[in-house]
C-alpha cells in the first residue's frame, strides 16, 4: 500500500522551488506539478490508497483533530477537474515569466484542493483564507496601463471575501462550540435562532459562490486580472464554494430560488455590458446559479447534474477565458465596441470560442448540455413550474450572451481592421485540449457519468433522447432568430462604452462617503480629544514643576473664563483682578518650586507610609481570620 | 531492475491504463456528422465572402439558417412529447421554439429598459471621489 500524499501541498509545497528553476527546466517543472497532482487523484480514483470513501492524514490542533484527507466520490470528483484545469490552466500561461504570478497561481490552485478534501472546519477555513489572498494577488500582477485600476479592483475583492471570511468563521467558531464537533459534515437547518451557526456558515459560502447581491465582487475584480489570472480565477473560488454547498447544505429550499433568480439577474448585465471578459464573468454567475438549483432540490439525481455542470462549467468557462485572453493578449483589446473579423486572422481562437459557446449554450453533442439538462429535468420532474421557466429562460439567455454575443462581436461583426495572429503553441495547445474535452464529454457522458457520486443513468436519466434533443435546439434555434431579428430590426441595443452599476453601488458611493467621515469629521473630533489630553499632561507636568503656580494659574484661568461668559457692571473689578492675578501667575518661575523640601524630610516621610502599611497589614491579619 | 526500483509505479500506471466505461450511452453520431458539415459550410462561405462581399452567399448563409429552424420544428411532430406542465399542452411540438423566440425578446427589450438608468461613463467613481476631496 502506497502513503496517500494530499494534491493540495503538492501545490503549495511545490511552489517554493519555482523562483529557483529558469527557462526551459521552469516550465517543465511548472507542468509536472499539476501532473503529479492529476496522477494522485487518479491513482485515487482506483483505490490505491484504500477503498474509497476513507479519511486520512490526521493531525492534533489544541482539543480538536485537522483532517486534512477526506475522499469520497464527492471530493474526488471536484478533485479531478481542479487538478485537470490546472494542468491545462498552467500550460496556458506558460509564457509567463514572472514566478511571482506562478507562485499565487498554485497557492491559489492548492488552496482550491486544499478545501475541496478538508474533512474538519479548521482545515477548511485555512485553506479557503489562502485561496482568497492568492486570488487576489493574480488581479494586483496586472501590470502596465490598467494596474491601478486593477490595484483598486484587487482591494475591493479581498475586503468582499475577508468579510466574508469573518462571517465565516463566526459561525465555525459558534458551531464548534455549540455542538463539540469540527466535523464538516451537512449542517442542520431551519428557521430559528438556534440555527445561527449554519446562517453565518451559509452567508460565508454564498459569498464566495456570489448569489446577488453578494455578487459584485465578480464581475468587478476577475476582468481586471491578468490574462492568465482571469482564466485560473474563472475556476476555483465559485466552484470550491458549490463543493462546500453541496457537502453542507443539500437540500435547503432557500438554494431553490437563490439559484433560479441568480440564473436570470446577470444575463440583463450581460446583454448591456461592453467589455468581453466582464460578459463571460456574469455568464459565469448565472451558471453557477444552475448549480445552486440543484443543490437546493437536492436529490441525487439534481446533485449529479450540479456537479456534472461543475465539471463542464470549468472546462468551458476556462476556454471561454482562454479565448477572450488571447484576444486581449494578441491585439491588446477587450471592448465589444473595438473588436470585430477576428476570425481571419485568428481562426483557431475562433474554433475553440465557438466550441465552448456551445458548450456554454447546452448545444445537444456538446458537455454543457448533458449536464444543464439534468438540472432541468428535475426541477421538472418536482413540478417546479417557475423555477423551470426562470431556467429555461436563462439557458436561451445565456446563449444569447456568451454564445452569440461574446463570439459575435469578438470574431465576426463588422471588421474592425486589427492585425493580429492566433496565440503561442503553450496558449493554442491548453485550448485545444479544452476545445477536445468540451466535445469528448459530449459526446461520451458516460465516462463523466461514471466518476460521479451518484450513476444518473441508474436514476432514468439518459441525456441524447429524441424529445430533449429537440427541444433544446429549438429552443437555442429561435433565440438565435431573435437575435437576428432584433439586429436587422435595428432593435437591439447597440454596444455603449458605459459602467453599469451594480449592487456594489451603495458600498462605493456610501463606503466612500464613510471613508470621507472617518477622515474630516472623526479625525477632528479625535485632534479635539487628542488636545485636551495634551493640555491636561501638561497642566500635570507644571503641577509636578511648581504646584503653587499651576493650582494659581488654573484658579485664575476658571474664574476669568466663568466671569468673562457675562460681563457685568458689579463683578468688572473681579474679573479684573482675576485677570492680573493669572499674569502675575504666568511671570512666576515655572521650574522653581516656592519651597524645596530637603531629602531626610522626604524619607521619613516614605518611612512613616511603609510604618502605616505595617500597621493595617498587621490588623487587617488579626482582624480578618 | 526497474521493477525492482519503482514496482509501485508500474502498479499504479497499470491501473490508470484500464477503462473505467461500465454501461454504454450511443453516443449522437449524426448530430457530430451534421455539425461538422454546417461548420465546414458556414466556412466556406464565410471565406467567399471575405473575398468578394456578394449578395448571392450571404443569401445563401441565410437560407441555410432558416432551413434548420425549419428543420427543427418538423424534427419536433414525431418525437414524444413528455408534457410536465399545462401550459406546454397546446402546443407541444413548437413549445420550445416559441419560448426561445419570446423568451430573447423580453430579454432585449427588458435590458433596453435597464439601459435607462444603468449606464453610467467609465470614471463615474472615480469622479465621485475626486468631487468629494
Amino acid at each position: 500500500m502506497i502513503e496517500w500524499v494530499h494534491p493540495g501541498l503538492i501545490f503549495i509545497f511545490g511552489t517554493f522551488l519555482i523562483p529557483l528553476f529558469k527557462g526551459k527546466w521552469k516550465q517543465a517543472y511548472l507542468l509536472i506539478l499539476p501532473a503529479a497532482a492529476l496522477i494522485d487523484v487518479i491513482l485515487m480514483y482506483k483505490g490505491v490508497f484504500g477503498t474509497i470513501p476513507y479519511s486520512t492524514w490526521y493531525y492534533p490542533f489544541l482539543d480538536y483533530e485537522l483532517v486534512l484527507g477526506r475522499v469520497d466520490k464527492l471530493s474526488l470528483c471536484f478533485a479531478l477537474i481542479f487538478s485537470l484545469a490546472a494542468f491545462c490552466m498552467v500550460l496556458y500561461a506558460l509564457h509567463v515569466k514572472s514566478s511571482s504570478e506562478h507562485v499565487s497561481e498554485f497557492f491559489y490552485v492548492g488552496g482550491a484542493l486544499g478545501v475541496v478534501f478538508a474533512g474538519d472546519l479548521f482545515t477548511l477555513y485555512i485553506f479557503w483564507e489562502i485561496m482568497a489572498i492568492a486570488s487576489m494577488l493574480l488581479i494586483w500582477f496586472h501590470g502596465g496601463r490598467g494596474s491601478e485600476v486593477a490595484h483598486r479592483a484587487g482591494f475591493r475583492y479581498i475586503l468582499w471575501h475577508l468579510f466574508g471570511g469573518i462571517v465565516l468563521l463566526a459561525g465555525i467558531i459558534m458551531y464548534v462550540a455549540g455542538t463539540g464537533s469540527t466535523a464538516f459534515n451537512a449542517f442542520s437547518w431551519g428557521w430559528g435562532s438556534e440555527y445561527l451557526p449554519s446562517y453565518l456558515i451559509f452567508f460565508g459560502f454564498i459569498l464566495n459562490a456570489a448569489v446577488p447581491p453578494l455578487h459584485a465582487w465578480l464581475p468587478d475584480a476577475y476582468p481586471e486580472a491578468t490574462v492568465t489570472g482571469a482564466v485560473f480565477l474563472s475556476a476555483f473560488t465559485t466552484k470550491s464554494a458549490v463543493y462546500v454547498l453541496v457537502r453542507g447544505f443539500t437540500g435547503v429550499d432557500i438554494l431553490i430560488g437563490i439559484g433560479a433568480i441568480m440564473t436570470v439577474y446577470p444575463i440583463f448585465y450581460a446583454v448591456l455590458e461592453n467589455d468581453v471578459r466582464r460578459v463571460l464573468a456574469y455568464s459565469l454567475i448565472n451558471q453557477v446559479g444552475f448549480m445552486l438549483c440543484g443543490i437546493g432540490i437536492g436529490t441525487p439525481l439534481a446533485i449529479c447534474g450540479t456537479v456534472a455542470h461543475a465539471f463542464c462549467h470549468i472546462i468551458y468557462k476556462g476556454l471561454l477565458f482562454m479565448s477572450a485572453g488571447s484576444v486581449l493578449q494578441m491585439t491588446g483589446k477587450i471592448k465589444c465596441t473595438s473588436l470585430g473579423g477576428l476570425w481571419k486572422s485568428m481562426p483557431f481562437t475562433t474554433a475553440c470560442c465557438m466550441i465552448a459557446a456551445a458548450s456554454i449554450s447546452a448545444f445537444p453533442g456538446f458537455s454543457g448540455f448533458i449536464s444543464k439538462s439534468m438540472i432541468i429535468a428535475e426541477a421538472a420532474h418536482f413540478q417546479l413550474g417557475i423555477v423551470w421557466v426562470l431556467l429555461l429562460l436563462a439557458s436561451a439567455g445565456v446563449f444569447h450572451h456568451a454564445g452569440v454575443k461574446v463570439p459575435y462581436f469578438a470574431f465576426f461583426a463588422k471588421d474592425a481592421g486589427i492585425k493580429a495572429k492566433d496565440p503561442p503553441l503553450n496558449m493554442k495547445l491548453a485550448m485545444g485540449i479544452g476545445a477536445f474535452l468540451c466535445i469528448f464529454l459530449g459526446v461520451f457522458p458516460q465516462y463523466l457519468y461514471n466518476i460521479l457520486p451518484y450513476d444518473p443513468v441508474a436514476l432514468g436519466f439518459i441525456p441524447y433522447t429524441a424529445a430533449h434533443v429537440v427541444s433544446q435546439a429549438q429552443l437555442l434555434m429561435f433565440a438565435s432568430l431573435a437575435f437576428y431579428v432584433l439586429i436587422i430590426t435595428g432593435v437591439y441595443p447597440p454596444e455603449q462604452k458605459k459602467l453599469n452599476l451594480d449592487t456594489d453601488w451603495p458600498f462605493r458611493i456610501w463606503g466612500a462617503k464613510f471613508i470621507i467621515f472617518c477622515k474630516e469629521p472623526m479625525m477632528d473630533f479625535a485632534g479635539w480629544i487628542d488636545r485636551g489630553m495634551k493640555r491636561f499632561a501638561s497642566y500635570f507636568a507644571s503641577f509636578g514643576r511648581n504646584p503653587l503656580r499651576a493650582i494659581r494659574i488654573a484658579l485664575s484661568t476658571m474664574m476669568v473664563k466663568a466671569l468673562r461668559t457675562f460681563v457685568l457692571e458689579f463683578w468688572w473689578r473681579i474679573f479684573k483682578y482675576y485677570e492680573r492675578d493669572l499674569e502675575e501667575a504666568k511671570r512666576l518661575p515655572a521650574d522653581k518650586p516656592i519651597e524645596t523640601v530637603p531629602l531626610g524630610t522626604a524619607v521619613l516621610l516614605i518611612i512613616i507610609l511603609f510604618l502605616l502599611y505595617l500597621v493595617i497589614t498587621l490588623m487587617y491579619g488579626w482582624l480578618a481570620p | 531492475m526497474a521493477n525492482n526500483l519503482f514496482p509501485e509505479f508500474l502498479i499504479c500506471l497499470s491501473i490508470v491504463m484500464d477503462s473505467p466505461i461500465q454501461e454504454h450511452i450511443e453516443p449522437p453520431w449524426e448530430l457530430l456528422a451534421f455539425y461538422v458539415i454546417l461548420g465546414v459550410v458556414a466556412y466556406v462561405v464565410l471565406c467567399f465572402m471575405a473575398k468578394k462581399p456578394a449578395p448571392p452567399h450571404r443569401n445563401l448563409l441565410i437560407v441555410i439558417y432558416f432551413c434548420c429552424l425549419a428543420g427543427m420544428v418538423i424534427a419536433g411532430l414525431p418525437v414524444h412529447w413528455h408534457i410536465e406542465f399545462p401550459w406546454q399542452e397546446p402546443i407541444p411540438t413548437a413549445f420550445y421554439a416559441i419560448f426561445g423566440f419570446a423568451a430573447c425578446v423580453f430579454l432585449i427589450y427588458f435590458a433596453k429598459g435597464l439601459r435607462l438608468w444603468l449606464p453610467k461613463d467609465y470614471d463615474y467613481y472615480e469622479k465621485k471621489r475626486k468631487g468629494r476631496e
